[in-house]
């Protein structure tokens, strides 16, 4: 594929635990306003590719491009500054700070107040956190949870914990969002509320990249999936060809 | 300290070395695992940083009964063996000196044989690695941290009472070797014992040339110093093993 | 109520004891508990806040106490320039050390932090020639403000506690900042930190920094204050006694925090007869923490928003 659509680019990516490709020579690109799903079983390297993307880990090997941009350049605090943003699978919002509050933290890195505006709490500093508490609860408002902004993370249900998590990824207007296993630990029908907002997000022209175990959500929401398994990609293509191609069956169901 | 003071205490009962260095190690771990029953076991959520905060606490107050128990001075101890030097190649070294270094490394192998060829020991690492996971195979991670605490007070308490002879004991004499055992680990690196055998003798040899070349006062200073400017060339240790990540 | 508008009643109300009482002794008690607050609240922003801990806090006061004291008494420098130069003298030496140290996690960082006080208290002991050792340094003048000697217990209680007030606000203007919501997850969910864009590392050195800063500030005034200083008030003593006031006030609550650091630095004036069991009163009140109310008495003080 042309590199001019894709919006992030992976290419031959190799990842090594002691000996072990927990990501082996991986590559695929995301283009532009496309949903793209990441699938395979527990230990197919689907969270250790992750964290090859967003820089928790050094790769060992390959590259990944963001925009045209070599990402072997940036650490991992400034690629929210590129416009990437992303969910955590395991809850990680702060439990000593409300929803809004949690969700500003999203907005931090648009906000140009220095340390000396914030001492002394100068209208600078007046201004920005301003601005970060209404884009913040834009943010709450567009998927629709704004009445838990004042609320402390442990006073919601799971559910709109994930949500708030969106809204803080979702604060400073990303190019592309990261969701880590979105669906994990929520009902029927939180799940189907989370389709209808990864289809609302993608309409704001944000390229999505998910992991996910949920098939009915993968199958129902991404315009195109790799599959991956024991740290390969054994196939890539639409739904359609995913559902019945006999690669991806094994890896899931042996034989 | 408490290996210290203990077999001095028993010491001056007359009992005999021997006997006196087993109980002074037996009843500090008894007293190990009793704080991680008592406190460590039956703190709830406990963070790492509550941890730390805790052991602070726990430190500190021991500190503070064995200081009105016993007293705040500092206590001669009577050397293990009745001569006091013995020569070697033509060098004279103190009786006492030599017995600390063949415990050290008696003290050495065991624990490395433990660590590494014992299914317990084994455990012990795995317990330390990942917890959660050791959990998830059933391995009661209560247990094997109480025995780490048992073992580490044992050591703990044979090492203050073998160096008794040589550097008096005292209510606060734990702190001292404490941090030097520290910057021994953080020159030699983590997780790798050989190392942090290592880094102590580097840092054993520099505070003696600087006791000599400089001013016995500032021997103290020499092995934090050590310790800083490891810290900033090589973070990881000079002997790190690799897939140590501590960041 | 709004943590500021809490602030100004207690500032309101610390006057008010100042123009009430006469007595010398409990104006110095508690001039010197406000020495105490400006390091406690320092060392909130770091353990509190950021969720880092320091046990060589009272290392860097003793910087800010003894540079500033050889700089006025040795080189004849103006005290209030001297504390200048002291405490930013300090606060660099704290951004340099804490480049590396910061580095490290948890345990490893208590024992570096630790390692630091030490050597600080180690150097001031034994250089005796510069620091007068064990024996102690003094000869420092008064500090004067616009022509007014602060020369006694009155005039410096109402020159420390307005200080100490104003370095508190700074400090709540800081937490309630886009910094503080770093912090804080910096404490808790230090991965949230990297993906909105928090450089954790130099966020850490930074707000050790500055609590250094108020450690060094603290040191400096005492100095002039007390006019004679020793290695023993700089010890791992105080560096514990600082922690067990962060910790009982409930780490990260001003307020909390404020209460206890008074009561724990007037007690033992008062209670001198059980100075010996002190440092086990500070340890059991620590284990009790941990183990009871791990927020401290934060719960006391939720009604300050």
């Amino acid at each position: 594929m042309d590199k001019v659509d894709a919006i992030m680019s992976i290419e031959n990516v190799t990842k090594s635990f002691g000996g072990i490709k927990a990501v082996n020579n991986v590559s695929f690109h995301i283009k532009k306003g496309e949903i793209k799903a990441l699938i395979g079983p527990n230990g197919a390297g689907k969270t250790t590719l992750f964290n090859v993307i967003t820089k928790l880990y050094s790769k060992d090997e390959g590259k990944v491009f963001f925009l045209g941009k070599d990402m072997e350049n940036y650490k991992p605090y400034e690629l929210i500054g590129l416009g990437i943003s992303r969910t955590f699978q395991n809850i990680q919002l702060i439990d000593e700070m409300t929803v809004i509050e949690n969700v500003m933290l999203g907005y931090h890195s648009k906000m140009r107040a220095n340390v000396a505006d914030a001492f002394f709490h100068l209208p600078k500093n007046k201004k920005a956190e301003n601005e970060a508490k209404e884009m913040a609860f834009e943010s709450l408002k567009f998927l629709k949870i704004e009445d838990t902004a004042n609320k402390f993370p442990h006073e919601i249900p799971f559910g709109y914990k994930r949500l708030v998590e969106m809204a803080r990824a979702l604060c400073i207007q990303p190019y592309m969002l990261l969701l880590d296993e979105p669906a994990a630990g929520l009902n029927e029908s939180e799940t189907n509320r989370l389709l209808k907002t990864i289809f609302r997000i993608w309409e704001q022209n944000v390229s999505i990249l998910l992991i996910e175990h949920d098939m009915n959500l993968v199958m129902n929401c991404s315009h195109s999936i790799v599959a991956m398994d024991e740290g390969r990609k054994i196939a890539e293509g639409p739904p359609s060809y995913i559902q019945n191609n006999e690669d991806v069956l094994k890896a899931y169901f042996g034989k | 300290m408490l290996g210290g003071i203990i077999e001095f205490l028993l010491l001056k009962q007359s009992l005999p070395i021997g006997l006196s260095l087993l109980i002074s190690a037996t009843v500090v771990s008894l007293i190990a695992v009793l704080i991680h029953r008592l406190f460590i076991a039956k703190t709830k959520n406990a963070t790492e940083l509550s941890l730390i905060i805790m052991t602070i606490g726990i430190s500190i107050t021991i500190r503070g009964i064995v200081g009105i128990l016993v007293d705040k001075n500092a206590h001669p101890v009577k050397p293990f063996l009745s001569f006091s030097s013995v020569s070697l190649f033509n060098l004279v070294f103190s009786s006492q000196y030599v017995i600390v270094i063949f415990s050290t490394l008696v003290l050495a192998f065991l624990l490395y044989f433990y660590l590494k060829k014992t299914l317990s020991g084994k455990i012990m690492q795995a317990v330390s690695m990942n917890s959660l996971a050791a959990r998830l195979f059933g391995i009661d991670v209560g247990l094997v941290q109480m025995s780490s605490f048992a073992i580490s007070g044992f050591i703990g308490a044979l090492a203050g009472a073998v160096i008794a002879p040589i550097s008096f004991v005292q209510y606060d004499m734990g702190i001292m070797f404490g941090l030097k055992g520290f910057a021994a680990c953080v020159v030699g690196g983590f997780g790798n014992n050989n190392g942090a055998l290592i880094g102590g003798l580097i840092i054993g040899v520099a505070e003696s040339l600087s006791a000599g070349y400089i001013s016995s006062s500032y021997k103290d200073l020499i092995a934090f110093l050590i310790m800083i400017l490891v810290l900033f060339v090589k973070p990881s240790g000079l002997f790190a093993s690799k897939d140590v990540e501590r960041i | 109520m709004k943590k500021k508008t809490f602030l100004l009643l207690l500032f309101i109300l610390t006057m008010a004891v100042g123009i009430v009482i006469k007595n010398p002794f409990i104006l110095n008690m508690l001039s010197m508990a406000a020495l105490t607050v400006i390091v406690v609240t320092g060392l909130n922003l770091l353990l509190g806040f950021a969720g880092q801990i320091s046990l060589g806090h009272a290392g860097f006061v003793a910087l800010g106490a003894y540079i500033s004291s050889l700089l006025s008494v040795k080189l004849g420098i103006n005290p209030w320039v001297a504390i200048f130069v002291a405490v930013l003298a300090s606060s660099l030496f704290g951004a340099i050390i804490g480049y590396p140290t910061l580095k490290l996690k948890s345990h490893y960082l208590a024992m570096a932090t630790l390692a630091i006080g030490e050597i600080i208290h180690i150097v001031v002991n034994n250089y005796v020639e510069l620091t007068g050792g064990p024996q102690g340094f003094s000869g420092m003048p008064m500090l004067s403000l616009f022509g007014f000697v602060l020369d006694n217990e009155t005039k410096f209680y109402f020159f420390i506690w307005p200080v100490t007030f104003l370095l508190i606000l700074l400090s709540i203007n800081l937490v309630e900042s886009r910094f503080g919501r770093a912090y804080k997850a910096i404490k808790s969910k230090e991965n949230a930190a990297y993906a909105f864009g928090v450089n954790v590392h130099m966020y850490k050195v930074f707000i050790f920094t500055v609590s250094v800063f108020y450690a060094s500030l603290a040191g400096a005034l005492y100095a002039f204050y007390i006019g004679f200083i020793s290695p023993s008030s700089f010890g791992l003593t105080q560096s514990i006694d600082y922690i067990v006031m962060v910790v009982i006030g409930g780490m990260g609550n001003f307020f909390g925090i404020f209460f206890t650091t008074i009561i724990l630095s007037v007690l033992p004036n008062i209670l001198t007869s059980i100075e010996d069991y002190w440092p086990i009163v500070n340890g059991l009140l620590l284990i009790f923490a941990m183990m009871v109310i791990p927020n401290g008495m934060k719960r006391l003080f939720s009604w300050i928003k």
